[in-house]
């Protein structure tokens, strides 16, 4: 099946591959900076910068923009250093694989997925910081905080999800293509 | 000529004359406030020499500013320098006020604890995003002489322990957190205890004071204090007011609900307790 690439030479795409990647690292800074600001309940706001990313790259880069998301959450919130990392190194290699494979490229799947991950996260991190060391009213912690949060982090991808559409039309005109077809 | 003296237009003369010198005498006695002739003529007079006056005024405005515009331009850049100089050291005075008010507050603490070993003032940098027990992150780390385990203090109280240091911030962990745990005692009644907050009271910015002997006399309004026994704070340390006061399930002992000494929600920077006499005796954690 022959399909005319998007791009007009290797250059171009190389260049385009570069630019994006590093309007991807300042969105995921912002993101991070954003999240550490100010008192009170926090969406995390770089997971859904981060499966934004991973929606259209491949597994090793996911892995990469996973295992540096889950970094900063252990910055920001405090917890184990790597232990978010390794999280959300297997969460974005799934999500990865899943929009590689299974899934469409829209809002609605990525606000899902966002959720998704953001259980996970939020999941794993009740389960060994809190649920597993038998502190008093410890259900506090996931109705008070986890839970919200994970609310906010979906509905926050809303916006983000428009940011990166912009950019992938401009910068990766073949997001969304079956990965089967797509030029190598 | 004799016929002139002798016409009527002579007589008309003096007779206006004649009124003339009686107005003039009648002025004279009214002592300054005006006759009613002078006040016809300001009635009738006054509106158009207010428009003759603002006329003219603006057309010696507009040529003056022609004439001079250049010396008004060169006045008026160096009155806004000299604006923005005095905005300037206005900020840099409200800045050294409110430095000097924490300051002032940290001064405080020294005075009343000589042996006291205090850092520079820290600013607190961020809040440990969605932690139920408002960790922070101050400016300050080991460059500066901070260690793990020190305490931090405001001038109203305990605040926290340093959990994590490093060359140039650290992360401290409050009174609000059930991961740390402080010797305590009442400053009236002298009842121990162990100041250890759970997670429902740190989201109400409340920690809990836990062991105390069930027929302690402890009462709302009380003040607790460090009892200074493990090494890892000095004795003292203000560290909250009892809000209640309640049996265990068990019976077989008292805990008391504790509002911090520290305003939590309106922190802004806190000073570390590098060192105190009696640091580390006692103390054999990790």
């Amino acid at each position: 099946m022959a399909i005319n690439t998007p791009y007009r030479s290797v250059g171009q795409r190389r260049l385009y591959t570069v630019l994006r990647w590093i309007l991807y690292l300042i969105l995921l800074c912002l993101a991070y900076v954003l999240q550490c600001t100010g008192i009170g309940l926090h969406p995390l706001y770089v997971i859904p910068v981060a499966v934004c990313i991973v929606m259209s790259e491949g597994v090793l880069p996911s892995a990469l923009v996973g295992a540096l998301c889950g970094l900063m959450i252990d910055l920001s919130c405090g917890k184990l250093f790597c232990s978010n990392a390794i999280v959300m190194t297997c969460v974005c290699v799934g999500t990865a694989l899943l929009f590689m494979h299974l899934l469409r490229h829209n809002i609605i799947n990525a606000v899902v997925v966002t959720f998704l991950c953001a259980l996970i996260q939020g999941g794993l991190d009740y389960l060994f910081c809190y649920g597993m060391w038998g502190y008093e009213n410890v259900s506090v912690v996931f109705t008070g905080y986890i839970l919200p949060c994970m609310l906010v982090t979906a509905l926050s991808c809303i916006p983000i999800y428009w940011i990166f559409r912009k950019i992938k039309a401009k910068l990766l005109p073949t997001a969304g293509m079956l990965y089967s077809v797509l030029p190598k | 000529m004799g016929d002139f003296f002798r016409s009527v237009k002579f007589k008309i003369i003096l007779c206006i004359l004649g009124l003339l010198l009686g107005i003039l005498l009648f002025s004279l006695t009214k002592g300054g406030y005006t006759s009613a002739i002078s006040e016809a003529f300001g009635v009738v007079f006054n509106p158009l020499k207010q428009a003759s006056n603002a006329v003219s005024g603006k057309i010696e405005t507009t040529i003056d500013q022609i004439h001079n515009a250049q010396a008004y331009y060169e006045e008026n850049e160096a009155l806004r320098a000299k604006i923005g100089e005095l905005n300037s050291q206005l900020v840099d005075y409200h800045e050294t006020q409110a430095e000097l008010e924490e300051l002032r507050k940290f001064l405080g603490i020294k005075e009343e604890h000589s042996d006291f070993q205090l850092s520079e003032p820290c600013h607190i940098i961020s809040w440990t995003t969605n932690d139920p027990a408002r960790g922070f992150v101050i400016d300050r780390g080991t460059e500066d002489g901070i260690s793990v385990n020190d305490p931090v203090l405001t001038g109203e109280g305990l605040v926290g322990v340093v959990v994590e240091a490093a060359g140039n911030y650290s992360t401290v962990r409050t009174v609000l957190s059930p991961d740390l745990s402080i010797g305590a005692l009442s400053s009236r009644t002298g009842d121990t205890g162990i100041v250890e907050g759970t997670l429902k009271l740190a989201s109400d910015n409340c920690t809990r004071m836990i062991y105390i002997d069930k027929d302690s006399p402890l009462a709302v309004g009380d003040l607790i204090i460090t009892a200074g026994g493990s090494g890892l704070f000095p004795r003292g340390c203000v560290i909250g007011s009892v809000a209640s006061v309640s049996l265990e399930e068990s019976g077989l002992s008292k805990h008391a609900e504790l509002t911090p000494a520290v305003d939590f929600e309106h922190l802004d920077s806190v000073v570390v307790l590098i060192g105190f006499d009696g640091k580390g005796d006692g103390y054999h954690g990790n």
